[in-house]
């Protein structure tokens, strides 16, 4: 009871801590580019783009929208409701042109899977502590 | 219209192989084609639920693995025509009080496929949709599936139902052929041979190998040709024989027959010689009666000429005697006596004379059969003399009144005088015989009475004969015209009296004879003659 109580008030001040925090973009090391433009990001999280530059599959990875990270994904980075983005999703999983999103609790959950899965690429507020993931410059920058 | 029993058979399983063949060809197909159909719009329903799952967990949990994997299964089938996400919009109006559901399609797969929400299914397209809900959004999953793939397996069944169906009518045929064979065939043999049995061949014999109901029915058919054959045999052997005494039988019977005859003819002659004895005994009894009659007549007038003669030889003695002494006047006296008496002895000698003249006339057998004018008074009255002297002479005691009653304007008639007189002698005879016996009978004041009568009758002659004796009983009345009918004791009648008198007047002179009588009375026999004959 008490190893599975420890990672939830952990989730909770890590919560409580990002609330309207910057963004990060993290990449896998296959297949990702290290900087991307912020219309380029839009249009691979719009599900438009089925394959990297290399061949590799395009997997995204998000904060799920119950979580402020997931909330601050659709506001700043497709800048619609979680509703509407959830919808978007929907529609496009129906395609099945890409891969569908894997969303995740935590950022820790989220950085993991990134790190060890070609092709992935994932956005979360918070620092990155994934050492085998690398940080995907948007417009330069490390965050937005 | 003749239907053999080989096309009945042939026709009834055709007919249950027809029944079989309709059933696989078209039932059957028909009933798998829908179990078909409806096994696979349940598969496809799965698959739209499957999907409509996969959706409403991806909206509510962000997990769109489930949606994924269901919609590359549902990709998989090559029948899959489009899969549609239909958003469900309730639409409220402005004060809230009512609302509407608006179906909004979100997206379609593959993307160049539009349809309305309102697509249903078809024979070629089944469309199946699953709803789902979550906090996001309400909405549906239509599943559009072309049965393409249905109607081919469809066309298979039915293929197979075709093939199968053929070798049904194929085998059914073939057990119809050889059931109707094996049937048909002991039938038209038994049949065969009945006919001949009818046409009266009785040697034909059904062969029959069938170890069934036919092949007994042969068996027992065969037996009773046999049986009827023995009935027949014994049957034609008993008509020989029953011909054969029947011709034996009638040839003795002719036989029989024949001597019969010869024995009646001989017998005819024998009576007819009998009767023409008979006929003349009776007529020499009739004359018998008559001679004593007559003898008794002759003896009256031959005493008359004998007394006068002895008393004219007494009267001649005296004449001598007055003549010698002269006494003249006496011999006048005498001679007139003489002649006086002799006048008397010449009557009574024509008298005498006349008699015997009659009873030659009468013994004469034969009369000559010219009839004369006789008067039939005189005729009744000389027989009723005769015949009543007759029996006197032989019965001293007999005695009896005779009336006689004759009527004048009778005059002559034209008879044969001998017949009617024995006519009436037969019937005075019989009238004196029956008062005579009821005389002596000694009954209290009892006369014996028979009476004669005689009367014209326009052109008729009626001659009565009345007796008071005792009748006719009606048993006898019937046959006393009869050949020998005889009432008299043996030996003392002949019975021919009545019938010779019947033949003598209806045949011999067209007349009638009958009889009243009542009994204990007395009987009345009336002849009547006719003038003219
Ligand atoms: N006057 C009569 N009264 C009663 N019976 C009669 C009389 N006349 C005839 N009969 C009956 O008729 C019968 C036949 O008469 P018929 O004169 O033919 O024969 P018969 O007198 O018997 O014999 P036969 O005349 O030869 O002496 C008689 O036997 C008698 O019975
Ligand atoms: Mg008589």
């Amino acid at each position: 009871m008490k190893n599975f109580l420890l990672p939830i008030l952990f989730l909770l001040s890590i919560t409580v801590y990002s609330q309207n925090s910057e963004l990060t973009v993290i990449g896998n090391k296959k297949g990702v580019p290290a900087q991307l433009s912020t219309s380029n990001l839009k249009s691979i999280f719009m599900g438009n783009q089925p394959k990297w530059s290399d061949g590799s599959k395009v997997i995204i990875a998000m904060m799920k929208f119950t979580t402020d990270g997931g909330k601050n994904t659709c506001s700043k980075l497709y800048q619609k409701s979680t509703t509407d983005v959830t919808k978007h999703w929907l529609t496009v999983s129906m395609k099945g042109v890409i891969d569908a999103p894997v969303f995740f609790n935590t950022a820790a959950e989220l950085q993991n899977f990134v790190a060890n899965t070609a092709g992935a690429i994932g956005v979360f507020d918070g620092t990155v502590t994934a050492s085998t993931a690398k940080t995907v410059l948007i417009d330069g920058k490390t965050s937005f | 219209m003749f239907i053999g029993v080989k096309t009945k058979i042939l026709l009834t399983v055709l007919a249950i192989v027809l029944l079989f063949t309709i059933f696989s060809l078209v039932y059957f197909p028909s009933l798998q084609g829908r179990a078909l159909r409806t096994n696979y719009q349940s598969e496809v329903q799965n698959q739209a639920k499957t999907i409509a799952l996969g959706a409403s967990i991806a909206l509510s949990e962000q997990n769109f693995k489930g949606l994924k994997t269901a919609m590359d299964f549902v990709k998989e089938n090559e029948e899959l025509r489009f899969v549609t996400l239909i958003q469900k919009d309730t639409i409220w109006n402005t004060d809230s009080s009512s609302y509407k559901v608006e179906d909004n399609v979100m997206v379609t797969f593959p993307e160049e496929n539009t349809y309305s929400s309102n697509l249903v299914s078809s024979d070629s397209l089944i469309i199946m949709k699953a709803p789902f809900r979550t906090s996001i959004m309400d909405g549906e999953i239509m599943l559009g599936v072309s049965t393409k793939s249905i109607n081919i397996r469809q066309k298979k069944i039915r293929m197979t139902a075709l093939l199968i169906s053929g070798a049904i009518f194929l085998v059914g045929m073939l057990i119809g052929l050889w059931l109707s064979r094996n049937i048909s065939h002991p039938v038209q043999a038994l049949r065969k041979a009945a006919k001949r049995v009818g046409e009266g061949d009785l040697t034909s014999e059904v062969k029959s190998s069938s170890k069934d109901e036919i092949g007994e029915l042969a068996v027992a058919f065969n037996n009773m040709v046999n049986d009827i054959k023995k009935l027949s045999d014994l049957t034609l052997e008993q008509e020989k024989e029953k011909q054969h005494l029947l011709a034996s039988q009638n040839e003795a019977l002719e036989k029989q027959v024949e001597e019969r005859t010869a024995e009646l003819r001989q017998s005819l002659e024998n009576l007819q010689s009998t009767q023409a004895q008979l006929v003349q005994a009776e007529k020499m009894a009739s004359l018998g009666e008559l001679t004593a009659g007559i003898a008794h007549e002759i003896q009256n007038p031959l005493n008359f000429v004998n007394n006068f003669s002895e008393v004219n030889a007494e009267l001649l003695a005296e004449l001598e005697e007055e003549l010698n002494n002269g006494n003249h006047e006496e011999v006048k006296q005498l001679i007139q006596d003489l002649k006086d008496n002799e006048i008397k002895i010449v009557h009574h000698g024509k008298r005498a004379d006349t008699i015997v003249k009659n009873m030659l006339q009468h013994s004469r057998t034969n009369s000559t059969g010219v009839k004369e004018p006789t008067d039939i008074n005189a005729l009744a009255d000389e027989y009723l003399r005769l015949a009543y002297h007759g029996l006197r002479a032989k019965n001293k005691s007999f005695n009896a009144a005779l009336k006689t009653d004759y009527d004048e304007a009778v005059g002559k008639i034209n008879i044969l005088s001998q017949d009617i007189g024995r006519v009436i002698l037969n019937l005075l005879t019989n009238a004196f015989y029956v008062v005579n016996e009821k005389r002596e009978m000694n009954i209290a004041g009892y006369e014996p009475t028979v009476s004669v009568s005689t009367k014209k009758k326009d052109d008729i002659v009626e001659i009565r004969i009345s007796d008071n004796g005792n009748g006719i009983p009606q048993k006898v009345l019937d046959k006393i015209f009869q050949p020998f009918f005889t009432t008299k004791p043996t030996g003392q009648g002949t019975g021919l009296g009545l019938s010779l008198s019947y033949d003598i007047i209806s045949k011999g002179h067209g007349g009638e004879l009958r009889a009243e009588t009542k009994e204990g009375e007395g009987t009345t026999f009336i002849v009547q003659l006719p003038y003219k004959s």
